[in-house]
């Protein structure tokens, strides 16, 4: 009989339900997109401010550009045991962040990889291939980082995890991150083989990158992780062989070329200068010299004053037009439902109980409430794939809620007056 | 005696203060009886006819039905009460026209849980009896007053009510349509049904067994 109710309930009032329920799924829509933006401008303009904010940064570049200087460091019995101890100390000290990142490609075993991924795709490049036994290697794209890197720039996992200490010891197996392009080639605890600097490498995959996950890099303020196979700059110990010695002497240079963040004042930039000339007495590694990057951070300063700006106004705009809009379905909803107090009194003198008239009542807002509130997700979370489930959730509970305060109101008005007062308007609406 | 009311007294609410409308009021339906109550307008009639059907409460006295005194009941048994004895019809017909004639009637009847074949069964019964088996089919809008309040009447009688309360029941319709209408109340007395009709209507009170004036927030029985 609820059923039978409900369909002679929206037979009659299709044109009136159908604009409601166009009304309400825009409204959830527009809330759902809203929050979902509201999260990510969060995101991003946090991230940009703990980034960004009061801080300077400078490129550290070791001196041996020159060939024959660095033919001569190498020859040095114990460069390498200095070269790992300046990065080492640089890595570890307080007075500054030191970001040790580079974008040295990797040969990837190739089991159809999209041509996106490949090293030099967006310069037109076509895949670099080499055969080792019955497998495939091509140049991918690949991203490597120390641990303070990704946590300076809040790198996030879509799925799996981000790494710890004991992933950047020197174990057998090294733990990988991929950029979200990858979701559908690996999934996490996958293994596979990469050669990094000539070195043949197991890597389990951890975690796949948030996507649009970005660093700064190379003059780039949006660096994007997403095409990338992040790997992490693990510390060696004594070199096994020759080849082995050379992969670390690889990994060792790029690693003593991080970026240093300070504090964008004059004495942290002083203490900065002196700690980095201090390191580089004490492990006897010479001739680094510093690029102060700070105007891209000056150009970022800027930008999240306007994000931040546009985020207070869209946020007002926003909360304005969301309450104005719960007021006007609510009005509405509870002016169509009063017209129906007619024939509630119909129904109740036929036999219908208030307690039945009230779960009627419910029952017709909440179908086109739940309708509008079904056609909202098929939008956004499974077409649009905007937002995430906690935004949806947060949706159905402001619906359930619209529900019940409409129902309410209404409620009040039907256990307060007698249903007589609503008997004798003819044709029960 | 099938209903019995005793010190009966009924007030409302006028701006700040109460304003009694009945008041130790005593009134006996029997079995079977045709009852016209007569009044002007605004003396009570109509809340009469509700504190009958067990629409609304009064402050004091007793109601009696088949000798149970149903004074007391909660919301649920008055519903209880209303869905197995009483059956309303009013001069505004009281149709829901979101459906056609055959549901209108159906409505009570899907109250009590019949079983479908049933339901069907009575209300094409009801519908021949009251010749507007033609309209079963029509949406209730589409009918003339008279259709209408046939309509209304055998949604009141498809569940076989103790007792039919009708509130002007020919009041908005033409002199024609009338005295077809009446002609139903007479039938359905004839079958046995106890019939009480609050009208202004001599006309309509001339066809009751028991004709009762309401006055002065009392009910005086004026003839038989």
């Amino acid at each position: 009989m609820k059923v039978r109710e409900l369909i002679y309930y929206f037979k009659k009032h299709k044109f009136l339900s159908l604009s409601i329920y166009f009304h309400l799924t825009l409204f959830f829509v527009i809330l759902g997109t809203f929050v979902a933006f509201k999260g990510e401008l969060e995101y991003e303009s946090t991230s940009l401010q703990k980034i960004y904010e009061g801080k300077a940064i400078y490129q550290l570049l070791d001196g041996f550009y020159d060939g024959d200087k660095y033919a001569e460091f190498v020859s040095e019995p114990d460069y390498l045991v200095r070269l790992k101890s300046y990065y080492k100390q640089l890595n570890n000290t307080s007075d500054f962040n030191y970001l040790a990142m580079f974008n040295q490609f990797i040969y990837l075993k190739d089991k159809g990889l999209p041509e996106e991924l490949i090293e030099g795709y967006e310069q037109g490049s076509k895949k670099n291939q080499v055969q080792v036994g019955d497998d495939i290697f091509t140049t991918v794209k690949s991203f490597q980082m120390n641990k303070q890197a990704m946590n300076y720039f809040g790198l996030q996992v879509e799925n799996g995890r981000l790494w710890n200490d004991e992933d950047f010891k020197d174990n057998s197996v090294m733990p990988v991150l991929l950029g979200s392009s990858y979701q559908n080639l690996y999934k996490v605890g996958d293994e596979t083989t990469i050669n990094y600097y000539n070195k043949p490498l197991t890597v389990k995959i951890i975690g796949f990158l948030k996507e649009n996950s970005k660093v700064y890099f190379n003059s780039n303020t949006e660096f994007y992780l997403n095409k990338y196979v992040i790997l992490p700059y693990r510390d060696y110990g004594i070199p096994a062989s020759k080849t082995d010695e050379v992969f670390q002497q690889a990994s060792y240079f790029a690693v003593a070329n991080g970026y240093l963040v300070t504090e964008n004042n004059a004495l942290q930039n002083k203490l900065m200068m002196q700690r980095v000339e201090a390191i580089s007495k004490n492990t006897s590694f010479a001739g680094y010299s510093f690029i102060g990057l700070s105007p891209h951070f000056q150009k970022y300063r800027g930008l999240m004053t306007v994000v931040q700006e546009n985020r207070t106004l869209i946020q007002s705009i926003f909360v304005s037009t969301f309450i104005l809009n719960l007021i006007v379905i609510i009005t509405i909803l509870l002016l169509q439902q009063k017209r129906r107090l007619s024939s509630f009194a119909i129904h109740y003198i036929n036999g219908a109980t208030i307690n039945r008239l009230i779960y009627m009542l419910w029952l017709e807002i909440s179908t086109i409430l739940l309708a509008a509130y079904l056609t909202n997700f098929l939008v956004l979370y499974e077409i649009l794939k905007l937002g995430d489930m906690e935004t949806q959730l947060l949706i159905l509970v402001l619906c359930f809620a619209m529900s019940i305060i409409i129902c309410i109101l209404l409620a009040r008005k039907l256990l307060s007056n007698s249903m007589t007062d609503y008997i004798n308007i003819e044709g029960g609406v | 005696m099938l209903l019995e009311l005793t010190g009966i007294k009924k007030s409302f609410k006028n701006g700040t203060r109460y304003e009694n409308i009945l008041e130790d009021l005593d009134f006996k339906v029997s079995k079977g009886d045709s009852i016209a109550i007569k009044g002007k307008s605004g003396c009570g009639k109509s809340t009469l006819l509700n504190i009958l059907g067990g629409l609304i409460s009064f402050e004091k006295g007793d109601m009696l039905f088949n000798g149970t005194n149903i004074s007391n009941h909660n919301a649920n048994e008055w519903a209880e009460y209303r869905k197995k004895n009483i059956a309303f019809v009013t001069q505004a017909f009281n149709l829901l026209d979101d459906r056609n004639v055959f549901d209108n009637i159906a409505l009570p009847l899907q109250y009590s849980n019949m079983p479908k074949q049933q339901i069907k069964t009575k209300v094409e019964k009801v519908l021949h009896d009251l010749e507007i088996y033609h309209a079963m089919k029509r949406n209730v809008s589409t009918l003339s007053g008279g259709e209408r309040q046939r309509v209304a009447i055998a949604r009141a009688i498809v569940k076989e009510p103790s007792i039919l309360l009708a509130d002007e029941p020919t009041g908005s319709l033409d002199e024609e349509t009338e005295k077809s209408i009446l002609r139903i109340f007479d039938d359905l007395h004839d079958k046995g049904m106890t019939l009480i009709i609050v009208t202004h209507d001599d006309s309509v009170s001339s066809h009751c067994q028991h004709i009762y004036e309401l006055q002065h927030k009392k009910l005086n029985y004026v003839n038989s």
